[in-house]
């Protein structure tokens, strides 16, 4: 019940959160009811080649004679799933390796340290790209590629949390009391300091989504998979002739990723000290 | 100053290790004779995999082979791409120009936009135009870059027929002096007008949130207070102190763009290190990639650190530690 | 006519449909040459006054009335123009965070010399460096101080940055705001000294905003007791701090055994502050004051002379005497 006024708190304080939110459950309604409000069979490439938007095919048909529109109701069930998966993946390891880190400190935390800053400076895309390309473009790879690459930024904000954390009472008082350090960092540090790991994360569906699109624009997608990228990928030589092709599955992964961007927008400034103190 | 410049000289040159490290990892992992990946084909003759093993020393065990491959990437070895018969570094040395030239540009004028639209809504908070601009840049934010290239196609070639869409030269008009500069501009003008839209929403949010902060720090209070004016506070404290941020970013985003431009040079077939990317990952010629990959981690690291420096430089608090 | 006079000032802070009423009709007179501790704690209100005689406070989200006459000239409705003309010359301040007094990107000297230069844009560089060593040395600072950045102080050294500051263009009023708060005991006895030599030496007059009525005891001529956004007791401090006369400075005092050399431990006032967002009949202190009665609660108590220059917002202040607790 505090959750909900909280939230209603929230929802009121930021139309960021509230758009985003809103576009949000718009694509994620899609991917849930897919199969209602496809037209065509996505993976039946049963139609004519190129046809222009209007008529039976909604939003035009694809060189190979696959329907857009039901393609983009699809793809938004890949999008999502390399997203969340994805972002889930980096989200735990940052959460762990951050977490350990900062709460052990010394040693251990100096080398974890500069691992992570070393791991932030690399170009992610490349390693990824150039380990997709090495083994193999399934969808799996590409999830658990993108998910093992992006974990640093994770693991330094958690870092953070944790170093702060472990200095407070009542972590001090469960050490005291003898607990373990395993048991505190699972009670008592991972689960105070996780909300900017959260946003992160969130953040984190967002660039995957878009690295799956980028993966699949120099043809490391899954080609078993209808996908954004793929779809922008294959309209991309008839962009003068058959436009629609490109550019409907494009505004689908913008929308997607601008509404994740809102919400993270909209919980940071929620969340923000500064802002509710100002609206209290 | 001298422990923090150490200090960064390190960290540079550990990245360098890591990729090493990695791109070795990565090939003696993925699955397949790492001989075959690296000669590129199912079936090398005998003679092709008998010098590979020398070159990589793949009769001896793992970590010799590691320093053997760090050996020749310091030497500046790189390998030898064998789709284009020549040496990794030299196919890569040639698309550096046209990478730079697209890369800088782009950074360039993104950040003097970004930056004065950040300034504009940061003085203007609340009115339309803040609103308005801030979903504008939400929108681009969201954006594959690939994607607005493909949609500037359309826009400016197809329809306006306007602007030449494909390369850096026409190779027909073999243009030479001002002509040649002209001509290289126009073809400039779409892929790197992609990359400055799309850069242009950092500046802007970084600069506007910046100022923000600045203002409300107490010294803006203690300046308001001695009866200096507004202008003048602005121009001289508030300019000063929110700019840093910004040419930090600036500093990052020059390491990183010629990684973000690739798929933009792909989309506009400019010849630099994004179609080389292309190519090697069609060919699969493995050389090439890791080539490319070392390479721009090593200008990420340079970059940063020389970013990292200047800033110092400017930066008395990081200065003077 | 006193050289500053406050005539019910008054501060409302606007948040929404929301009123909080951070400052509610406060009058004194500050004399030429007087120094005046406006202390309370937390949320009593002082920081918000000394802003409001600024005129530093947000103008849409804070809403000022009454009048504060400083030699006649009404500083709240005072045209922006005449304002920035007054501002450092008539009033200046030294506020609360000295480390954040001054940008961290530039060279002290540099800013001491824009502020200068702002009421004085005749002066050449070197005159306005020359003004800025002279204040330097009159708050016992190195002239080195001139080329340093702020963070390569320490915070007693800000603090006495801060004080230079507002020496450079010769002002006769100046406000405290919290300024000693952050330093160590020691740091902080040597600056309150060094304040009130130069107070002597130049003639100023001072408005002292604190939470710590030892800074008070120890270097104001004057006291003003504020309690949730209202004005208690006003009066010369030897006399206030020997004999409180209202309840709340009564108990602000047993707060600070060593003032009075008892050692009987200290004892805090019992109650909260008020919600300042509610209209608040009676006397502010009502809710809190072990003598508190209906008509208390009912009607703002009348302001009650105890003797010239010492009042009391308070029925039982002209008793006299302080009742066993």
């Amino acid at each position: 019940m505090r959750r909900l006024t909280q939230f209603k708190a929230w929802w009121r304080q930021s139309p960021h959160l509230r758009i985003g939110l809103v576009m949000f459950t718009l694509v994620a309604l899609v991917a849930l009811f897919a199969p209602l409000l496809e037209t065509h069979d996505p993976y039946r490439l049963s139609a004519p080649s190129r046809m222009a938007p209007g008529g039976e095919w909604l939003l035009g048909t694809d060189a190979l004679g696959g329907d857009i529109y039901s393609m983009i109701i699809e793809g938004s069930r890949t999008s999502l799933k390399v997203g969340f998966i994805a972002a889930l993946i980096s989200g735990v390891i940052g959460v762990l390796v951050g977490g350990v880190s900062g709460f052990l400190g010394g040693k251990t935390d100096r080398i974890v340290s500069e691992i992570v800053n070393i791991f932030l400076m690399l170009p992610t895309f490349f390693l990824v790209l150039m380990t997709v390309a090495l083994f193999g473009s399934s969808m799996t790879n590409v999830m658990i590629i993108i998910g093992l690459t992006s974990w640093p930024g994770n693991a330094r904000l958690m870092r953070v949390q944790a170093m702060s954390l472990k200095e407070r009472v009542f972590v001090r008082s469960a050490e005291a009391l003898g607990e373990s350090r395993l048991s505190i960092l699972f009670r008592y540090i991972i689960p105070n300091g996780i909300f900017p790991v959260i946003t992160n994360t969130a953040m984190g569906v967002a660039g995957a989504i878009l690295m799956e699109a980028s993966l699949s624009f120099i043809g490391l997608g899954d080609p078993n998979i209808v996908s954004w990228g793929q779809m922008v990928y294959a309209g991309k030589s008839y962009m003068t002739s058959a436009w629609w092709v490109s550019l409907f599955p494009g505004l689908a992964i913008i929308f997607t990723v601008m509404s994740i961007y809102l919400i993270c927008d909209g919980l940071n400034h929620v969340l923000n000290p500064k802002n509710a103190r100002r609206e209290a | 100053m001298k422990r923090y410049v150490a200090r960064r000289l390190l960290t540079g040159l550990l990245t360098v290790v890591v990729v090493m490290v990695l791109n070795f990892v990565i090939i003696h992992a993925a699955p397949g004779d790492p001989v075959r990946i690296m000669a590129g084909m199912e079936h090398p003759s005998e003679a092709q995999m008998e010098e590979l093993r020398v070159r990589f020393g793949l009769d001896k065990p793992l970590w010799q082979q590691l320093f053997i491959y760090m050996g020749q990437v310091a030497r500046g070895d790189l390998g030898t791409s064998y789709t284009y018969n020549t040496p990794v570094l030299s196919l890569i040395a040639d698309t550096l120009g046209p990478s730079a030239l697209l890369a800088l540009t782009s950074c360039v004028l993104s950040f003097l936009i970004g930056t004065l639209l950040g300034l504009f809504t940061a003085r203007h908070q609340g009115s339309w135009i803040d609103s308005t601009l801030s979903y504008v840049s939400y929108f681009f934010d969201s954006m594959p870059p690939f994607w607005l290239g493909l949609v500037s196609i359309l826009v400016f070639a197809s329809t306006l027929h306007l602007l030449p869409t494909s390369g850096m030269v026409n190779l027909r008009a073999q243009n030479t002096g001002w002509a040649l500069g002209v001509d290289i501009a126009t073809h400039l003008i779409l892929p790197c007008g992609t990359m400055t839209l799309i850069q242009i929403p950092g500046y802007l949010r970084l600069t506007r949130s910046s100022v923000s902060q600045v203002m409300q720090e107490d010294y803006i209070t203690t300046f308001r207070a001695t009866g200096m004016s507004e202008k003048q506070i602005f121009r001289k404290y508030v300019l000063k102190n929110a700019i840093l941020p910004t040419i930090t970013v600036f500093g990052i985003s020059l390491a990183y763009v010629v990684t973000g431009a690739a798929l933009v040079e792909i989309v506009f077939a400019w010849p630099g290190i994004g179609r080389l990317m292309l190519n090697a990952i069609n060919r699969r010629d493995y050389p090439l990639l890791m080539g490319i990959y070392l390479m721009l981690s090593v200008s990420v690291a340079v970059v940063t650190l020389a970013v990292d420096l200047l800033y110092a430089w400017i930066d008395p608090r990081i200065r003077l530690k | 006519m006193a050289f500053l006079e406050l005539r019910n000032l008054s501060v409302d802070y606007l948040m929404g449909a929301q009123r909080v009423h951070a400052v509610d009709g406060v009058s004194f007179p500050v004399e030429k040459g007087d120094s005046v501790g406006i202390v309370g704690e937390s949320g009593s209100g002082k920081s918000t006054l000394g802003l409001a005689l600024l005129r530093l406070l947000g103008e849409p989200t804070a809403e000022v009335r009454g009048e504060a006459l400083l030699e006649g000239m009404d500083l709240l409705t005072l045209a922006e123009k005449d304002l920035q003309e007054l501002r450092w010359r008539r009033m200046a301040a030294v506020f609360q965070k000295s480390m954040n007094a001054l940008s961290p990107v530039h060279k002290i000297g540099k800013q001491m010399a824009d502020v200068y230069r702002v009421h004085h844009p005749e002066a050449s560089r070197e005159q306005a460096k020359q003004r800025a060593l002279e204040t330097l040395r009159q708050v016992n600072l190195a002239e080195r101080v001139y080329t340093s950045y702020p963070h390569e102080l320490s915070g007693g050294m800000m603090q006495r940055v801060s004080i230079a500051l507002s020496l450079l263009n010769h002002p006769d009023l100046i406000i405290f705001d919290e300024a000693t708060t952050a330093l160590d005991v020691v740091t902080q006895g040597q600056i309150l000294k060094e304040i009130q030599y130069l107070e002597r030496e130049l003639g100023l007059t001072r408005l002292m905003i604190t939470h710590d009525i030892s800074v008070v005891a120890a270097s104001c001529s004057h006291v003003a007791v504020m309690y949730a956004g209202r004005l208690m007791e006003y009066g010369p401090t030897a006399k206030v701090l020997r004999s409180p006369r209202h309840p709340y400075t009564q108990g602000l005092l047993r707060a600070y055994p060593s003032l009075r050399g008892e050692k009987t431990g200290m004892q805090g006032i019992p109650g909260a502050l008020p919600d300042l967002k509610e209209e608040i009949p009676g006397c502010v202190f009502a809710p809190r004051c072990p003598w508190a009665t209906e008509d208390c609660r009912q009607r703002r108590p009348e302001e009650v002379t105890i003797e010239a220059g010492w009042r009391a917002s308070c029925p039982r202040a002209v008793e006299g005497r302080e009742p066993d607790a």
